[in-house]
C-alpha cells in the first residue's frame, strides 16, 4: 500500500539543519496497524506528514500503490490526499465555527459531489464513530472526546486506504481513549492501514507491528503478527 | 457542501472582522461618490452658469447695471429699449461682418421685478421663446412666442408657488407694494433646475406683460443675445462697439455687458476645485484600502489553522484564494450598495441634486451621469477596493504550509 523508499529530511541548511529523518524505510499494507513509537524530537511528526504527502522530504521516495507522492505538482499531490489518506492530529483541527457534520464533510467539499451524498456519506461516518446526535452541533461546542471522534469520522469519509493518526488519545480521557482505539482497530479490520504516533502502551499494544526511531532513524520494528 | 458556504458561515462567524472591512468599504464609497456627485453638481453648475453666459451679450437700458440684470430689477432704467433694437443690432452685426450673429439669437424682453402672493419674481415678459438649452441649434422653429394666458415657471418659482404642470396659475400681484391687475395662467411648464436667476422667472407672453403695466408702446427692457457664436476674444470689443453704436447711430443710450470673462473665470475656479475633490478621494481611497488590506492581512492569519486543514484534505491553494477572494468580493459589493444608499441619503438630506435627475433640455450640456451609471461605478470602487488589498491577505493564505499549522498545537 505505501512504501517509504530512503527518505531523509533536513529542516534549515548549512549549521543550522537538523536532520529530523535519516533513510527512513518502512513498508504498510492494507489492513496493518503500525505504531511509531519514540521519544520526543525523534521525527515521527515530521515522518507521518512526509508519509501523507504534506511534507516533501529532503531526499528519498513516498510510493503509494505504486505512485510517487512527491514526484507529481501539487494539486495531483492534493487529489492522491483525497484518495488514499486520512488524518487525524492530536489537537483534532476541526474548525469550530462549523457543525460535526460540516466537519466531517470538509474532505468532500472540493469532489464535485452534490450536496445530499455529501451530506449522506458524512452522516454515515458520524453514525459509525457513534455521534449521530451531534450532528448539528457546532464543533466548538462538542466535548474533547466528540472533537476528536468527529475527526475521526472526517478521516473516514474520504473512504481511504490510510489512516494516518498523531497522537489520537494524547488529549482523550482513559475511556475516550479505549473508544478511539477500538473504532481504529475495526478500521483495520475493514482493510484501512493505520499508521499512528503514539506514547500510549494501550495503543502499543493492539499493534501488528511497533517501529521505534531516535534521531531520526529506525532503531528497532516489532512485528507482533 | 462548498468552499463558498464555509466563507458565509466564516463571515457570520467573525463578524467584528467583515464589520470593519464593510466600514471601510461604505466610508470609502460615500466620500467618493458624495465628492464626486457634488464636484459633477458644481461642474454642472458652471455649465448652467456657462449657458446663463451663454447669453452671451445682455443690452440693458441706461441707467441699470450688471447687478440689476441678476435681480431681475429693471424698474429704475431712465431709458427704454424697443422691439426694432433688436433688428438693429442684428443689423449691425452684419455691418461688422459677424455673419453667425443673427437677428434670432436675440431674445427681447420686458421684465420687472414683482410679487405673486408675496413671492418676489422676476416678471419676464418675453418676445419668443429661444430654447436657452441649446442655443448652438436655434432655428426658426425653436423660436415661438408663449401662448396667450400660460406661462413657463422657473423651478424654483413652481415651487414657491406650489404650482405644477397643467395648475392655474392665479394670485395677488404686486410691483412696487401697488397691486396689478392680472389675469390667470395656465403652467404650460416648469424648467429644470438651474441655479441661477431663470430659476424665479415667471415666463409669458411680452404683450400680455407690457398690458399689466399699462405699457402701450412696443417696449422691451433686456435684449440678450443668446448662444450666438463668436469668439470670446471678440465679445469685448463687439460690446462696445455696439454700445456705441446703438448710443450714436440710434440714440439708444444702453448698457452692453459681456459675459465672458465671468464665465471664464467662473470655470476656471470650479476646475480647481474638482482637482482638490479628486486629490481627496485618492487619499480616502488609499486609507480604506490600507485598512482593508491590513484586516485581509490579519484574517488570512487568524484563519491560517482553517486554511491548514483545508489544504491538508482536500483544497487547494486556488480554492482558498478563490473563496477569500469571493468574500471579499461579498463585503465589497454590500459595502458598496450600503455607501450608495447612505451617500443618496445624506446629499439628499443637504439638498444636493441627483445628478441623474437633470432633464430635457438640460442634458446635452451637463455631465448627466444617471443614477445607475453613479452607482455602478460606486459598486465597481468597493469591489476593487475589497479585491485588490484584499489580494495581500488572499496570497499569505494560500501560501499556508498545511505540515506547518498541523504541528501548532
Ligand atoms: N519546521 C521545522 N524547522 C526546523 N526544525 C524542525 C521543524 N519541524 C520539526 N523540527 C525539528 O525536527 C525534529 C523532529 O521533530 P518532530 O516534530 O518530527 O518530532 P516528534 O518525534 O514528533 O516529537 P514529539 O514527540 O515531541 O511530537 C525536532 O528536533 C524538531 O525540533
Ligand atoms: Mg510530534
Amino acid at each position: 500500500m505505501i512504501d517509504v523508499q530512503n527518505v531523509s529530511k533536513i529542516y534549515g541548511s548549512n549549521h543550522q539543519a537538523i536532520r529530523a529523518l535519516d533513510d527512513i524505510n518502512i513498508k504498510v499494507d492494507r489492513g496493518e496497524f503500525v505504531a511509531i513509537v519514540g521519544p520526543s524530537g525523534s521525527g515521527k511528526t515530521t515522518l507521518l506528514l512526509t508519509m501523507g504527502g504534506l511534507l516533501t522530504p529532503t531526499s528519498g521516495k513516498v510510493l503509494i500503490d505504486g505512485a510517487s507522492f512527491y514526484d507529481v505538482g501539487g494539486p495531483a499531490r492534493t487529489a492522491m490526499r483525497l484518495k488514499y489518506c486520512g488524518f487525524m492530529f492530536q489537537t483534532f483541527h476541526l474548525i469550530p465555527y462549523l457543525t460535526a457534520i460540516e466537519n466531517v464533510q470538509l474532505p468532500l467539499i472540493t469532489t464535485g459531489m452534490n450536496a445530499r451524498s455529501q451530506r449522506e456519506m458524512a452522516e454515515e461516518c458520524l453514525r459509525t464513530v457513534g455521534l449521530e446526535e451531534r450532528t448539528n452541533q457546532k464543533a466548538s461546542k462538542l466535548s474533547v472526546g466528540e472533537m476528536q471522534r468527529v475527526a475521526l469520522a472526517r478521516a473516514l469519509v474520504n473512504r481511504p486506504g490510510l489512516i494516518f493518526a498523531d497522537e489520537p488519545t494524547a488529549n482523550l480521557d482513559a475511556e475516550t481513549a479505549e473508544l478511539v482505539i477500538d473504532y481504529l482497530q475495526t478500521f483495520k479490520s475493514e482493510g484501512i492501514a493505520v499508521i499512528l504516533v503514539t506514547h500510549d502502551d494501550r495503543l502499543g499494544q493492539v499493534a501488528d507491528r511497533i517501529v521505534q526511531i531516535r534521531q531520526g532513524k529506525i532503531v528497532e520494528e516489532t512485528d507482533k503478527g | 457542501m462548498r468552499i463558498r458556504n464555509i466563507v458565509w458561515k466564516e463571515l457570520r462567524h467573525r463578524k467584528g472582522g467583515a464589520l470593519i472591512i464593510l466600514a471601510g468599504v461604505v466610508l470609502s464609497v460615500m466620500m467618493v461618490v458624495g465628492i464626486q456627485r457634488v464636484s459633477l453638481g458644481s461642474i454642472n453648475e458652471m455649465r448652467l452658469a456657462m449657458l446663463e453666459m451663454g447669453k452671451n451679450l445682455v443690452i440693458l437700458p441706461e441707467g441699470v447695471d450688471e447687478n440689476h440684470y441678476w435681480s431681475g430689477d429693471f424698474s429704475r432704467a431712465t431709458t427704454t429699449l424697443y422691439e426694432e433694437d433688436l433688428e438693429s443690432v442684428a443689423e449691425y452685426a452684419m455691418y461688422i461682418h459677424q455673419p453667425r450673429v443673427l437677428a434670432r439669437h436675440f431674445q427681447g424682453s420686458f421684465q420687472r421685478p414683482v410679487t405673486i402672493d408675496g413671492r418676489r419674481l422676476v416678471l419676464s415678459g418675453i418676445l419668443v421663446k429661444i430654447d436657452r438649452a441649446a442655443p448652438a441649434v436655434i432655428t426658426e422653429d425653436a423660436q415661438r412666442p408663449i401662448p396667450d394666458g400660460e406661462t413657463e415657471l422657473g423651478y424654483h418659482a413652481a415651487r414657491q408657488l406650489g404650482l405644477e404642470e397643467g395648475d392655474l396659475l392665479e394670485g395677488i400681484w404686486r410691483y412696487e407694494g401697488e397691486r396689478l391687475d392680472a389675469p390667470a395662467f395656465t403652467v404650460r411648464e416648469v424648467r429644470p433646475e438651474t441655479g441661477t436667476i431663470e430659476d424665479y422667472r415667471v415666463l409669458i407672453n411680452i404683450v400680455t406683460a407690457r398690458e399689466i403695466f399699462g405699457v402701450e408702446e412696443p417696449v422691451v427692457n433686456v435684449v440678450e443675445a443668446v448662444g450666438c457664436v463668436c469668439s470670446p476674444q471678440f465679445l469685448p470689443i463687439l460690446a462696445s462697439r455696439m454700445e456705441e453704436w446703438l448710443r450714436e447711430e440710434r440714440g439708444r443710450p444702453v448698457n452692453v455687458q459681456h459675459f465672458q470673462a465671468v464665465a471664464e473665470a467662473r470655470s476656471a475656479a470650479r476646475l480647481t476645485s474638482v482637482r482638490d475633490a479628486n486629490v481627496i478621494s485618492f487619499f480616502v481611497i488609499l486609507f480604506g484600502a490600507l485598512l482593508i488590506g491590513g484586516y485581509s492581512v490579519l484574517n488570512a492569519h487568524e484563519r491560517r489553522q482553517e486554511t491548514g486543514i483545508l489544504l491538508a484534505i482536500s483544497a487547494r491553494p486556488r480554492h482558498i484564494a478563490w473563496a477569500m477572494l469571493q468574500k471579499m468580493l461579498l463585503l465589497g459589493l454590500v459595502g458598496g450598495v450600503i455607501g450608495c444608499w447612505l451617500t443618496d441619503v445624506v446629499l439628499r438630506h443637504y439638498g444636493v441634486p441627483f445628478v441623474g435627475q437633470l432633464q430635457g433640455a438640460m442634458r446635452p450640456y451637463m455631465l448627466a451621469m444617471t443614477g445607475w451609471q453613479m452607482y455602478a461605478l460606486a459598486i465597481g470602487l468597493a469591489l476593487t477596493l475589497t479585491a485588490l488589498p484584499g489580494l495581500v491577505g488572499v496570497w499569505i493564505a494560500s501560501r499556508t504550509d498545511p505540515a506547518e499549522t498541523l504541528r501548532e498545537l
